[in-house]
């Protein structure tokens, strides 16, 4: 009998510790990682500038992990909103010329060489920049290097290519019509930008792009490239004196300074209110935008946090936990910053099916509301300061990006110190400071465009 | 999702060379496979939790499973409620997402490797504890019925390929979409999901990848620690039907409004390749001189003659079930003749196709080797598939020679398969307006 009781007793006693610890217990990350032996690393190697005998800068970070090279490059003022206002298009055209070969090498001869030789070089013009790119490895180091320099120099202007080019341009025209998506992008840059060259389009540019002579492309060649505009990030396994022979035998011909072009500063057409594009669609699809601020201004790092936690933290931001993870209403809704000087803008897009859309809308209006007059917790900005810091070190993953990092941060005047430092920036944001922005930037009525058909 | 998915079969020319990757793999006692592949150039980490289950596994009727149930798996476990996952990984800087194929569910985190064991804990908790509310459950369908239309019905080039898969694999699970219709992702009931779940996810059914700054012995001991006390399940895993149709050729015309430009596709169906790796590295090589760069033969004969506005090959070599080599194109006003152009272009790269050319593409392939030692989500993401697929781990770690071996002979009998075995479709998409015509 005693046995018996014993045994009941034992039992019980096992499930209530069974119970007590079973798995329904949560887990102590922080306490994981106190015991962990993974200890915390800095990513150690730091970009120092180094400027050629012949006066070109560039930021380097040198790898030797890896016998790979990467350079990202671009001359400032040279892009599609710069192009002439009766040849709209011509950077796009030019890029695309660029990857047709070289004097010496058509088109098939130059793209096998690179392909077996395990080479990468790539060109294309966004609205303020003309970019281009190439991948080598150390083996190819010198022979990449003089291709990029004859591609650049030696360009080949066949007519035929040109022709090819510009009837494909005139064929992703169209295409953009084809997604409502693309449908979407053309008009809200029309609606923000009216006509100011920002708002220039693939559409807009095909009457122009018909009627370019290869002269013009030629022309650009020879004129638009200089080495005051031009702005360099390399990395990888290179040291600062084999690149600084390298960057001076590929740049170094380019004249000092051409002619500045200067554009207007657009004046952002931010009224608040809904511009519908009208097509059956199985979902509409929006595009918003409010004034944000700039990369260099004072309140660029409390904006940063305060949009990552309004609609930047993916699944976690506070949009997406209201209209997806609580509601269901949508399978995707974010927003991001645009911070150049000229485009100061917190945007967002999402997308439902018709008769999602006032509820998604009313949400989306009252947690911009709610989010500018009662501001974040505190809990909220440590949770997001944590995320800023620990994610730092995910950037540094590949040696192309590294390269287009060093030339990022210099189109943005971050400073060559911008990597030691970035953690402090983000380190001395008050709460107040992130409610002060929410409550400036996030009390604006959007600026909406949607497409679709409410029903 | 998808596009880390082209991206990472854009890459199918570039597996890994162990020589330089370094990789190693070794068993748990639960039947867990871990990859280790050690990179020390940043102090992050790549996390990937490969299990051998997808869309193809659903019972009729049920399309969708497999990836609601990958939706389910970020709202809750009993350890970690609602939908908790997502905040816990954030807070710690990490990146997450998963992704569904017709054959394989995949769970991966992106972090600094100092706090890998914070992700080692959650993807353990949530491969034995998931616990879901119904309310869950059904915001979480809402969800995926919203995906689909986004993806899907939103997506003209999406709807057609659809058609497509429907008509070429008939009966085959691979006619169905990964997501399931709107009809069967209804019909899913909370039970479904659990009952999928038990039966499929266990660590006899899983790789884990890891790919980044980490050592092969601390790898060892963190998946131990963190996977090793979860029990292995009876798995009972079906084949995928390979296919058995032979010499049926289908073609599909189909209008949309909203299409500017025709499209024009041809797919072949290929030969499964898990249990003949030899077929993969000869059709791999030939369609990479077919059509999937810029060097390639039909670019040279197509587009530069303007026969064709663009033109690509693509070779899906590493599936369950049968391959698929594809070759599509935006004709040049002439949609009519396309079909004719396509197809004596492919039997001309064929005949034309020699050692030399051959030569040529194992170099190619080889030079870019290099490039998934820089990145450790590339690595990750090639790696990992192989593994799922159950091929021997030296298929990877030996990739470069078995390239090296392939012969002529080997590509011209890969080839001569495909089109003797002639399951094709041609289909093309048109604007409503040819309709009318």
């Amino acid at each position: 009998m005693l046995k018996k009781i014993i045994l009941i007793f034992s039992v019980i006693i096992f499930c209530i510790i069974g119970f007590v610890f079973s798995d329904n217990s949560k887990i102590d990350f922080d306490k994981i990682l106190e015991k962990s032996e993974l200890k915390e690393k800095k990513f150690n190697k730091m970009p120092k500038e180094i400027k050629t005998k012949q006066g070109i800068k560039a930021w380097l970070i040198e790898d030797t992990d890896i016998d790979l090279i990467s350079l990202s490059f671009s001359f400032n003022k040279v892009g599609t909103a710069y192009d002439g206002e009766d040849k709209k298009g011509l950077s796009i055209i030019t890029a695309s010329m660029l990857d047709g070969g070289t004097k010496s090498l058509d088109y098939d001869a130059y793209h096998e060489f690179l392909e077996l030789n395990g080479i990468s070089i790539s060109f294309g013009a966004e609205k303020d920049y003309f970019n281009g790119s190439m991948t080598t490895t150390k083996t190819a180091q010198k022979e990449a290097f003089n291709m990029l320099k004859d591609v650049l120099f030696e360009t080949r202007l066949d007519e035929k290519y040109f022709e090819i080019i510009k009837n494909r341009f005139l064929v992703a025209v169209k295409a953009q019509r084809e997604k409502p998506e693309s449908e979407l992008g053309i008009k809200f840059k029309e609606e923000i930008f009216g006509n100011h060259p920002y708002s220039r389009t693939l559409e807009t540019m095909a009457e122009d792009v018909k009627n370019l002579k290869i002269s013009d492309v030629k022309n650009f060649l020879n004129t638009q490239l200089n080495q005051d505009s031009l702005i360099i990030g390399i990395a990888g396994n290179i040291t600062e004196n084999e690149a600084i022979k390298l960057l001076d035998d590929v740049f170094g011909k380019l004249p000092q300074t051409s002619d500045t072009k200067t554009i207007d500063k657009p004046i952002l057409n931010l009224e608040a209110g809904t511009t519908f594009i009208e097509r059956e669609t199985a979902q509409i699809v929006s595009q918003f935008a409010v004034l944000g601020t700039t990369r260099l201004a004072a309140d660029f790092y409390p904006l940063y946090i305060a949009n990552h936690i309004f609609g930047g933290a993916g699944l976690t931001s506070r949009l997406s936990l209201a209209t997806r993870e609580k509601e269901g209403l949508t399978y995707g809704v974010y927003t991001y910053l645009s911070t150049d000087d000229n485009t100061p803008l917190i945007l967002g897009g999402f997308s439902c099916v018709p008769e999602n859309y006032e509820k998604m809308k009313t949400i989306l209006l009252e947690q911009m509301s709610l989010f500018a007059s009662k501001g974040i917790t505190e809990k909220e900005l440590i949770n997001a300061k944590r995320y800023l810091l620990s994610s730092f070190n995910l950037r540094f993953k590949s040696t192309l990006e590294l390269a287009s990092m060093l030339n990022v941060m210099q189109k943005s005047k971050l400073g060559l110190d911008f990597l030691q430092k970035r953690n402090d920036y983000v380190k001395k944001v008050t709460l107040r400071e992130v409610n002060d922005a929410a409550a400036k930037y996030y009390k604006n009525m959007p600026k909406e465009v949607a497409i679709g058909l409410i029903k | 999702m998808l596009r880390i998915l082209v991206f990472v079969l854009c890459l199918f020319t570039g597996i890994a060379q162990a020589k330089f990757l370094n990789i190693k793999d070794f068993y748990l006692d639960n039947g867990l496979q871990v990859i280790v592949i050690p990179n020390h150039k940043a102090p992050v980490i790549m996390q990937m939790l490969w299990y051998k289950v997808g869309s193809v596994d659903e019972p009729l009727g049920k399309g969708g499973m497999a990836h609601l149930l990958e939706h389910l798996m970020f709202r809750g476990t009993n350890k970690v409620k609602d939908s908790e996952f997502n905040d816990v990984v954030k807070k710690y800087g990490g990146e997450t997402n998963a992704y569904t194929t017709h054959d394989f569910t995949v769970y991966h985190e992106f972090i600094d490797v100092s706090k890998l064991e914070v992700t080692l804990a959650l993807e353990a908790d949530r491969m034995q504890n998931l616990n879901i509310s119904d309310e869950a459950f059904e915001t979480e369908r809402k969800i995926v019925l919203q995906e689909r239309k986004q993806r899907i019905a939103n997506n003209p080039y999406a709807r057609f390929n659809e058609v497509v898969n429907k008509t070429l694999w008939q009966d085959n699970p691979y006619a169905r979409p990964v997501s399931g219709t709107e009809d069967e992702i209804n019909s899913i009931t909370k039970e479904d999901i659990i009952n999928f779940y038990k039966q499929y996810y266990s660590p006899n059914n899983a790789v884990l990848v890891l790919a980044g700054d980490i050592t092969f012995e601390q790898a060892r001991q963190l998946s131990e620690k963190y996977f090793g006390k979860i029990k292995a399940s009876k798995i009972n895993v079906k084949d995928v039907i390979v296919s058995e149709i032979k010499n049926t050729s289908f073609e599909v015309k189909q209008f949309m409004e909203e299409i500017k430009n025709p499209r024009y596709v041809i797919k072949y169906i290929v030969p499964n390749t898990v249990k003949n790796p030899q077929m993969f590295y000869a059709l791999m090589l030939f369609s990479n001189y077919l059509g999937e760069t810029e060097n390639s033969y039909l670019n040279e004969n197509l587009v530069l003659t303007e026969k064709v506005i663009s033109v690509q090959s693509y070779y899906d070599g590493l599936n369950r079930g049968n391959d698929t080599l594809t070759i599509s194109a935006i004709p040049n006003n002439n949609v009519n003749q396309i079909d004719k152009i396509i197809r004596k272009a492919l039997e001309e790269a064929f005949n034309k196709f020699d050692n030399e050319e051959l030569e040529k593409q194992k170099k190619k392939v080889l030079s870019s080797l290099i490039y998934l030692k820089d990145n450790p989500q590339d690595a990750a993401y090639i790696v990992g598939n192989f593994a799922a697929l159950g091929l021997d781990i030296n298929e990877i770690i030996n990739y470069d020679e078995k390239i090296a071996k392939i012969s002529l002979g080997d590509v011209q009998k890969a080839f001569a398969d495909m089109i003797s075995n002639n399951t094709v479709i041609t289909a093309v998409l048109l604007p409503n307006i040819e309709k009318e015509k």
